[in-house]
């Protein structure tokens, strides 16, 4: 065979004690490696990272993935394109509406099923105050991270004001299996928009407080400004998106640049960094946060009436043949779905190309160099999510 | 840049690409071999330079899956020759089974239409940063012998999700510096995600 392939066991080969390089001198030293995770803290998950050390500088990070996966890609070649909706929430449990918004826009888009005002605009709302509601987890996690318990707390005190809100209408806090094919799965609750606008007023001096507690810390900014820069060249070619690559100034965001939903008609501004660093990274959520407020406040008062469900329960919606690719912005990049078709009402293939999945990648280019605190820092800004890295 | 000039000057870079039809962005068949150099192409053309990989995938086409195997091609005289040859002891009565090892080519015509087999298709779905526009291109493999150009010089993802296909179709990547099952374990058996795969765990479906 002309292609050599390898296992990890050849490549953990340059691990064993003889292998690693060792520095004679007053004061000897030798090259050590460890395994980070896979059920450490701040993987956030399953993800086994093995680091390559020189004392505490990183040398070489080598991802072990598959803890948690699940072959959702096989199963959905069994399912009907309703079916696999809820497979989707599984995937990035904290953009749920976002991947089944991808997988029914991508079944309207080629059935050629027109869905009205209403329903796109609640979409898009539930999809904004879903990535409120993830970068507040994500703030709160990276608080503790770095070693600060209070944000963890604060993050998931507001937290709750917006999962209340999803199980008010969709009966589910985390897979809410809300957004299908054709419309809604149920209409919204009465009391929506009431709650909508109370935690608005609520969270507005919130994210002030996140900022005075967190981002003018003298410590939080010595541990991420300068640590961990990813150029935009190297951004764009590590296959990064969302936050992670417009920190680097790549002003690339699904919602401007191939609007779907209602965002044509919202003014909003696409937050960009400068350097690239892990304080852009974390700024960046921070702004967005800003901007996904004001998009809601334009629409909550202004939902169309009309139906929340255009087809029967029953239909199994069929695909023309054909290669259907589709994107969309989740809160942490792009999620793109590749549905094969033969014709049939279940699909011939189905890849998920995920945000998180790529986005680790540049964990391996950007870790080599710095710290293993800084490690800590770097993955934690990256904001991966391990059950959508699997599948 | 409008998506028919995208195609078009997508078509100049190589006489022998053609275009997709069944696909819903700008799609390009591009064969096996020219796979690398058409890629170079889209990345350095001034007015392309398509330096994002969004995606990598690949699709297990079994034989049966193949349009060309519907019984549309006439060619039973190929396929007969073809399940004749195992059996070549018999008596020596016809001419044709006396040429031993090349029952194929033993008719002359033959050789016309080769048989069908099964393929991956693999799937590039690639973007644009300055000009904002997104190309897929589509090449077919062999299943049989699953060797393509790793395309990781190119953009510096494809060595991850070309590590992906690997893992889960088995796909070889030629030049690819680190080719290593990826989510699955080292001593799995098999790859997952080809419409023959079975094992031990499988379920019958509904």
């Amino acid at each position: 065979m002309e292609v050599q392939v390898y296992t990890l066991q050849d490549r953990l080969k340059a691990f064993s004690p003889e292998a690693l390089s060792s520095k004679e001198g007053a004061l000897a030293t030798q090259e050590y490696f460890i395994n980070m995770g896979p059920q450490h803290p701040s993987t956030h998950g399953v993800l086994r990272l093995v680091c390559r050390l020189d004392g505490e500088t990183i040398k070489e990070v080598i991802p072990v993935l598959g803890y948690v996966h699940r072959g959702i890609e096989k199963v959905a070649e069994h399912l009907s394109y309703k079916q696999c909706v809820h497979l989707t929430d599984r995937m990035d449990y904290l953009s749920a509406f976002t991947n089944n918004w991808l997988l029914s826009m991508t079944v309207e888009k080629a059935a050629k099923i027109e869905v009205n005002e209403r329903i796109q605009c609640i979409r898009t709302i539930f999809a904004e105050l879903q990535r409120i509601q993830s970068h507040q987890l994500w703030w709160g996690v990276f608080g503790m991270d770095l070693g600060a318990f209070t944000p963890f707390l604060y993050g998931f005190r507001d937290r709750e004001m917006i999962t209340d809100i999803f199980e008010e209408t969709t009966g589910g806090r985390l897979t809410m299996n809300y957004i299908l094919p054709g419309g809604l799965m149920y209409d919204l609750h009465p009391g929506f928009q009431k709650r909508v606008k109370d935690f608005l007023a609520y969270f507005r001096p919130k994210i002030d407080e996140y900022e005075q507690l967190f981002s003018e810390n003298v410590i939080v900014k010595q541990r991420l400004c300068g640590v961990g820069i990813l150029g935009a060249k190297d951004a764009v070619s590590l296959g990064a998106s969302g936050p992670v690559l417009r920190a680097s100034g790549v002003s690339y965001d699904l919602r401007k640049d191939e609007p779907y939903g209602v965002y044509e008609k919202l003014r909003f501004e696409v937050p960009l960094g400068k350097t690239g660093d892990c304080w852009d990274r974390y700024h960046i959520r921070l702004q967005e946060m800003r901007q996904s407020m004001d998009m809601i406040e334009q629409l909550v008062d202004n939902i169309p009436e009309g139906k929340h469900m255009l087809l029967k329960p029953a239909i199994r919606t069929k695909l023309p043949e054909g290669r259907y690719y589709q994107q969309m912005e989740t809160a942490r990049g792009i999620l793109g779905v590749m549905i094969v078709s033969t014709g049939k009402d279940i699909p011939y293939r189905m890849h998920f190309r995920s945000p998180c999945f790529n986005n680790l990648w540049v964990a391996t280019a950007l870790a080599p160099g710095w710290r293993i605190a800084d490690l800590v820092a770097i993955l934690s800004t990256l904001d991966v999510v391990v059950p959508d890295i699997d599948r | 840049m409008t998506s028919e000039e995208l195609l078009a000057s997508c078509l100049a870079l190589d006489a022998r690409l053609v275009k997709e039809e069944k696909a819903n962005t700008v799609a390009l068949k591009v064969p096996a071999d020219l796979l690398l150099e058409v890629a170079r192409k889209l990345t350095q053309e001034a007015a392309l330079k398509f330096d994002m990989l969004l995606s990598h995938t690949a699709v297990h086409w079994p034989v049966e899956s193949l349009p060309s195997v519907s019984p549309a091609v006439p060619s039973p005289a190929v396929s007969s020759a073809a399940v004749s040859q195992p059996t070549v002891s018999q008596p020596t009565g016809s001419v044709p089974g006396e040429t031993l090892p090349t029952g194929t080519t033993s008719t002359g015509t033959a050789s016309a239409v080769p048989a069908p087999e099964a393929q991956f298709e693999l799937l590039y779905c690639l973007y644009s940063t300055s000009q904002r526009q997104r190309v897929l291109l589509c090449t077919r493999i062999p299943v049989a012998n699953p060797v393509i150009d790793s395309v990781h010089t190119l953009w510096r993802i494809a060595e991850w999700q070309e590590r992906e296909v690997y893992d889960l179709f088995g796909v070889l990547y030629r030049g690819h510096p680190d080719l290593r099952r990826l989510l699955l374990e080292d001593d799995w058996q098999g790859f997952p995600l080809r419409k023959d795969y079975q094992d031990d765990f499988m379920l019958e479906g509904p």
